[in-house]
């Protein structure tokens, strides 16, 4: 089952892919010492929402940030690299171990930082997000140190795990959900951060994209995440009627899941009717993601049928 | 919506509007939520033990170390058992509830709203209310009004346009686009799929039924019960294990299904994630442990029990336990420790401990009427039972499952999930588009449609530049296209703007596709 070369590569790539995302780290936070270093870090304007700013146009044009620095290039480029690292320590695990590449709680935690790293990526596409790129990373590299604390041998799978396009389907939903959350948390982070300096100084700060482009990017990492994560609790449904014979066993997991989806639910809903303002919003984002690595490490502290092999 | 005087008051079309609104029916999500992060951090009573009175004090009093004084308070809460709780299931049929009552209170409107919104030229002489742009150009009305046409076109929008005049010429133009105008119905088909799923879930749970886990050793016939007449027997039972490490990596039970005695599935190889389904019935694999062969014979002699004793439990020193039901009396039975020294029950023996079979009580709860070892193949007596320990063995852990309503379950999940992708993968988009001519040229409005589907400002933003582009690009008769200086449109969002003219004479309207 498990052919070495390929589990050595898997193993290589993860290490490198961990420097890697480092490096671009550090390289992020010297950009904002830079850009700080150079001009106002506080924004001309005191409207927390501008009456002309499209997503893209705010996360590329109101930040310091973004006019520039080659260290924020080589940042961002290294964020890119890190992602297409990772991306092959997935496959060559995949290639290993025959199955899809998390089905250990080791296996889960690179593919969560890979979902987070790939979530950033196709959220972001349309504009360099001025500031972002030091919170969702940092999320991805923490994931990347947790599952360096964990057993990476290769492991048989139990029986139940033995479905391989229910988990790939089921978990993979579960990444993908994951990674839209960690972006949108680090959107609500950065809008309350927003509001914290607008609060104190009266201005926001120019190195962060506005909290309007903030609201809308958490906005749409929830319009990814929260489908995603409903295909994940029903895909798990169907698995368990076919494993163990009821769709819904009020196992620890399925109801933490149940509970993150929820307050994505109100998410939606609250911001939709705008009862409550951007901060409300965001505070519901963060509570949201903290119910994520609640669910994500749940199976470490309670009994649950989501015990993985190798913890 | 204060009432007339002398209005009757409608307590169901109260009730109706209350559940039907967002506001309220956003109560019954927030009060779930940490309803289930309590069931995910709280143990749950099984199953099996939830309507057993003496069983569930026995696990309830196991709790009592971590719980301490707060036991009782959790237990009247029934956080021990949320999903039997009165209150949590009246939490869920709110929100089934104010799902299908949000979905039949918006099914009409939707259904009629989708087919036309008023076009702007309807209320031509209001001021222009709401977030609205203003953009000039210098092409006459009948360029611009084909410039947006064609811009909006292909954005990918579907539009209705109308215009008016009198003799040689037109004197106002307006029209409506809209993208993805069915994702309201998906919006209603993802709240409708989830109030079937937890309707049929309901369902399923009343007039279903479920066994978690009927342990079966081998050679053992065991009843399915609930008058189906079905039985199960476990001809052979394979557990296999990774040789270097402590996994099992599959388990499999040769399994024949019987009914009313006749064989009706033979020699069905049963395992984890491959059920075997019968007449609605499905039996899977869920587990398997521990178990001893016993026989018991009575004073007499006579045999009283033959055959297996899954050994279902672990007691305070962690050794598998189990208990067998006999005539007026209940035998508690243990295995020694694996993969330890057990000085009590060291291998090849098993312990036995003989009480009263006193009705609704379970082994343990008082005194042995004898404690013993029994030594594989050697009989031992006591108490007036003659126990021999036969062998070591392995039960099989099958779930048996009926739920008629599991389609149910699947069309609302589906429906849910359909809904979703269509409300987030193809959110309607609307622009009101009025065109008037002026002296240098076509004054062109756009505001967004009136309905407030999540994301729309950046899609009309985005409608807004393109057209904006368009009527600067050249036009074909050499003039160039908008006066308007580089740089940002005007744009006014919830003020009143300046209402045109009123034309004068109005003779009719011609439509447009």
């Amino acid at each position: 089952m498990n052919d070495e070369p390929f589990v050595r590569l898997a193993l290589y790539s993860y290490w490198a892919a961990g420097t890697v995302l480092a490096g671009a780290l550090l390289l992020g936070w010297l950009a904002v010492v830079q850009a700080s270093r150079s001009g106002s870090i506080m924004h001309d304007r005191s409207s927390p929402y501008p009456a002309v700013a499209g997503t893209a146009r705010a996360l590329r044009s109101n930040s310091g940030i973004s006019r520039g620095g080659a260290l924020r290039r080589w940042s961002t480029g290294g964020v890119w690299l890190a992602f297409a690292v990772l991306s092959v320590s997935l496959f060559a695990r995949a290639v290993a171990t025959g199955l899809p590449p998390w089905a250990s709680q080791y296996e889960f935690a690179v593919a969560f930082a890979w979902g987070t790293l790939g979530a950033f990526a196709v959220l972001t596409r349309t504009g360099r997000p001025a500031g972002l790129e030091l919170v969702v990373p940092a999320l991805a590299l923490g994931a990347l140190l947790y599952a360096s604390t964990l057993p990476s041998a290769p492991l048989p799978t139990v029986p139940a795990l033995q479905n391989r396009p229910l988990l790939a389907l089921h978990v993979g939903g579960a990444i993908i959900a994951y990674g839209a959350n960690a972006v949108a948390f680090g959107a609500a982070l950065l809008f309350l951060l927003q509001g914290r300096a607008h609060a104190i100084t009266g201005r926001h700060l120019a190195i962060l994209p506005t909290p309007r482009a903030l609201d809308e990017l958490g906005y749409r990492a929830v319009m990814v995440g929260f489908p995603m994560l409903a295909a994940t609790l029903l895909l798990g449904s169907w698995w368990g009627s076919i494993a163990w014979g009821y769709y819904w066993n009020w196992d620890p997991k399925e109801t933490a899941t149940l509970a993150t989806w929820l307050v994505y639910g109100i998410y939606l809903h609250v911001r939709a009717s705008r009862e409550w303002g951007g901060t409300g919003s965001a505070l519901l984002l963060v509570l949201g993601f903290a119910l994520t690595v609640f669910t994500y490490f749940g199976n470490l502290f309670f009994s649950s049928l989501h015990s993985y092999s190798g913890v | 919506m204060r009432r007339r005087p002398g209005a009757h008051l409608d307590p169901i079309g109260i009730l109706w509007r209350a559940l039907s609104s967002v506001r309220v029916s956003l109560i019954p999500i927030a009060l779930l939520v940490p309803a289930l992060l309590a069931a995910a951090l709280l143990p749950q009573a099984p199953v099996d033990v939830r309507g057993y009175g003496p069983a569930y004090a026995e696990w309830l009093e196991a709790q009592r170390e971590t719980f301490g004084t707060w036991l009782p308070v959790l237990d009247n809460l029934s956080l021990f058992r949320i999903s039997d709780a009165f209150w949590f299931r009246c939490l869920l049929a709110w929100l089934a509830l104010s799902l299908g009552v949000l979905v039949l209170s918006r099914l009409e409107p939707t259904l009629s709203n989708r087919r036309r919104e008023r076009l702007p030229l309807a209320d031509v002489s209001a001021p222009l209310a709401g977030e609205h742009v203003r953009l000039h150009t210098d092409r006459s009305l009948a360029a611009a009004t084909d410039t947006v046409k064609l811009t909006l076109r292909d954005l990918g929008y579907k539009q209705r346009h109308e215009a008016r005049g009198s003799g040689s010429g037109y004197s106002l133009g307006g029209g409506y686009a809209e993208r993805n105008r069915w994702q309201r119905l998906g919006t209603l088909a993802n709240h409708l799929g989830l109030c079937m799923l937890i309707a049929a879930g309901v369902l399923g749970s009343v007039i279903g039924y479920r066994e978690p886990t009927v342990p079966v050793t081998e050679g053992s016939v065991i009843p399915v019960g609930h008058g189906t007449n079905l039985s199960i027997r476990v001809n052979s039972f394979t557990a296999t294990r990774h040789p270097a490490i402590n996994i099992t990596t599959d388990y499999v039970s040769n399994l024949t299904l019987l009914k009313n005695g006749t064989t009706v599935r033979d020699g069905h190889l049963l395992r984890v994630n491959h059920p075997l389904r019968y007449d609605g019935i499905s039996f899977h694999q869920v587990s398997y442990g521990p178990a001893v062969d016993l026989k018991v014979t009575g004073a007499a002699g006579e045999p009283l029990y033959d055959g297996g004793v899954p050994l279902l439990e672990l007691d305070p020193a962690n050794r598998p336990a189990g208990t067998l039901s006999l005539p007026g009396y209940q035998l508690r039975v243990t295995a020694p420790r694996p993969n330890g020294v057990d000085g009590l029950v060291p291998a090849g023996e098993v312990g036995l401990e003989l009480y009263h079979h006193l009705e609704g009580t379970r082994a343990g709860a008082e005194a042995p009427l004898a404690s013993f070892n029994a030594r594989q193949g050697r009989p031992v007596t006591a108490g007036g039972l003659t126990v021999t320990f036969q062998r070591e063995r392995l039960y099989s852990g099958i779930g048996v499952t009926y739920n008629p309503a599991t389609p149910y379950v699947w069309g609302g999940a589906v429906l849910m999930l359909a809904g979703l992708i269509s409300a987030f993968g193809f959110p309607h988009r609307a622009v009101r588009i009025r065109l008037q001519p002026n002296e240098t040229g076509t004054s062109v409005v756009l505001a967004p449609g009136r309905s407030r589907p999540m994301g729309r400002k950046a899609e009309f933003e985005r409608a807004v530049g393109a057209i904006q582009r368009a009527l600067d690009a050249r036009a074909d008769d050499g003039r160039s296209g908008s006066t308007m200086p580089q740089g940002e449109p005007v744009y006014a969002g919830g003020d009143h703007g300046h209402p045109p003219p009123p034309t004068q004479g109005v003779p009719g309207t011609r439509h447009e596709r």
